[in-house]
């Protein structure tokens, strides 16, 4: 029999629902084999689909740029340019939505040219500069897109659209760096909730990534002494945040299975931790850099913190591996690599001089990509098996 | 075409029409007032290089206090312009003024940008160097929009 080629994604999601349907008795043992031995993976289609994605994403960034180079109106006047645009997102949306093959990374470029059309549009109108609610409306419009289509392409946009324009926000409102990690902190259990919600769908993807990147961020500034410095953290956006938190956690509970219920406890967990150590963080005018002047308490707050990030790093790489995702492995082993280099002339600068902190360094970078290659090689077999 | 990509469709042209509209309805019905500015030149990572416009009069007085969120600048004839001549938190009962957001220092009218080529940007911050006059058109409510610069 000639087994049919299709995505090695599609294989693991085919080959996930057999076993469910294998496990309730609704296929036998010959027959899941029988329907798993159908279809084999298409490693040429990944790669086309790939080739496709890039240049759409370069396309995209394209009329982006070229927006923003602003070209004069002499030659093209606003209301040309916002027709233009607009042409291309709804022609490119349209084809996103009815080709089969390959409409990924036609949705990809239609989520990208909605971007342009609100930025002409603001462009055209002369909206007052680096104004956030653009970006919020970029995203509101790209993850639209993503659940009319049922595609993970313009869900990548909106995440990262909406949270840019959440981080964009923090910056501006906050008062301090005390804050914006706070609302790092906070958003990861929202964006783990949306991601649990999904269950096994691919849209979880998206939302799973933008909350460990979250998490990661807040724990990764937290860790570095002085960095949670404040006079008062408690305001009414943090109480928003945190209902908001426990309200999006407690819903996807509700409904979630096993792996998800972890996921939700690691991403509350995190918030949690983060909270308290905004909460207890000893004021202190240590630079970052030059922490020789550090007392005891600002020193075990940071070492601490340091544990907590170290935590959080493998637990978003046990997830990569739980969920087969090797992106996230990939995250964490960056991450800490970036993390371990930049505390090394910080944090355990003072505390270990000369050959000591590079046998350190050495051996915490060592033990990091011995533990990311175990994750790797569990993560093939899993896959491969 | 499925049900829910027309769905999303609408959302999206929702949204584009939430980020148009206010502005476009002032632009097409406000009354137009010329503002005397001053330029400034820097760039939007989205929307590329733009003119800052300081509108005078619109600064904060020195012993003046304004709360932070909505205040109202109130203009008065210059010659064959208009400028700012104070600002209030409460909407006076005449106008013309303009609707601004406060931050405690500074007021934001919606009418600091105006988008040129990189090019004709610094031409303008060359001709504008003295001053010149904006183009603004300001809707019932106080919201204002940028028209033109001369």
């Amino acid at each position: 029999m000639t087994r049919t080629p299709i995505s090695p994604r599609r294989l693991e999601w085919l080959t996930e629902q057999v076993e469910a349907w294998r496990t309730e008795g609704m296929v036998g043992d010959d027959q899941a084999r029988a329907i798993r031995d159908r279809y084999e993976p298409n490693t040429r289609a990944t790669l086309t689909a790939f080739v496709l994605a890039l240049g759409a994403a370069f396309l995209g960034v394209g009329v982006l740029a070229l927006i923003a180079t602003n070209v004069d109106y002499d030659e093209l006047s606003p209301a040309t340019r916002f027709g233009v645009v607009a042409v291309m997102w709804l022609g490119f949306t349209i084809a996103g939505a009815t080709v089969s093959r390959f409409g990924a990374p036609l949705r990809l470029l239609a989520a990208l040219l909605f971007g342009g059309v609100i930025f002409q549009a603001a462009q055209s109108l002369n909206v007052p500069a680096y104004e956030p609610t653009l970006l919020a409306a970029w995203a509101g419009g790209a993850i639209a897109l993503a659940y009319g289509t049922r595609s993970a392409a313009p869900l990548v946009i909106g995440v990262v659209t909406g949270v840019g324009w959440y981080v964009w926000t923090l910056v501006a409102d906050a008062e301090s760096a005390a804050g914006v990690v706070l609302g790092l902190a906070l958003a990861t259990p929202v964006l783990a909730a949306a991601a649990v919600a999904h269950r096994g769908d691919r849209l979880g993807g998206p939302w799973r990534n933008g909350a460990c990147v979250t998490g990661l961020a807040a724990v990764f500034v937290a860790a570095f002494p002085g960095a949670l410095n404040h006079d008062d953290w408690l305001t009414r956006p943090v109480y928003v945040a945190i209902a908001a938190a426990l309200v999006a956690t407690v819903a996807a509970a509700a409904r979630s299975d096993r792996r998800g219920f972890g996921e939700l406890a690691g991403a509350g967990g995190l918030a949690v931790v983060v909270l308290l150590l905004v909460a207890v963080a000893p004021d202190t005018d240590a630079d970052p850099f030059d922490t020789s002047g550090l007392s005891g308490a600002a020193l075990a707050h940071a070492l601490f913190a340091s544990a907590v990030f170290l935590a959080a790093a493998v637990g978003v790489a046990s997830l990569g591996v739980a969920r087969q995702v090797p992106g996230l492995v990939n995250l964490a082993a960056a991450a800490l690599v970036l993390f371990v280099t930049l505390q090394s002339f910080g944090l355990f600068a003072p505390l270990l001089s000369g050959a000591g902190l590079f046998l350190l360094v050495g051996t915490l970078l060592v033990g990091s990509g011995l533990l990311v290659d175990r994750g790797r090689r569990r993560l093939r077999e899993e896959i491969q098996s | 075409m499925k049900r829910s990509v027309l769905l999303a469709l609408v959302a999206q042209l929702a949204i584009v029409g939430m980020v148009a509209a206010p502005r476009l309805l002032v632009r097409v019905t406000g009354d137009e007032y010329r503002l005397r500015v001053r330029p400034v030149d820097p760039i939007d990572p989205f929307r590329g290089a733009y003119v800052d416009l300081a509108y005078v009069g619109f600064e904060r007085p020195d012993d003046a206090e304004v709360e932070k969120g909505r205040v109202y600048v109130l203009l008065r004839r210059d010659g064959d312009a208009w400028v700012g001549s104070g600002v209030v938190a409460e909407r006076p009962e005449s106008g013309p003024y303009v609707a601004c957001e406060s931050d405690g220092w500074t007021a934001k009218c919606g009418i600091e940008s105006w988008f040129l080529s990189q090019e004709r940007a610094q031409q303008v911050e060359d001709e504008l160097g003295d001053g010149g006059i904006a183009r603004v058109r300001i809707g019932g409510s106080g919201r204002a929009v940028l028209v033109a610069v001369e």
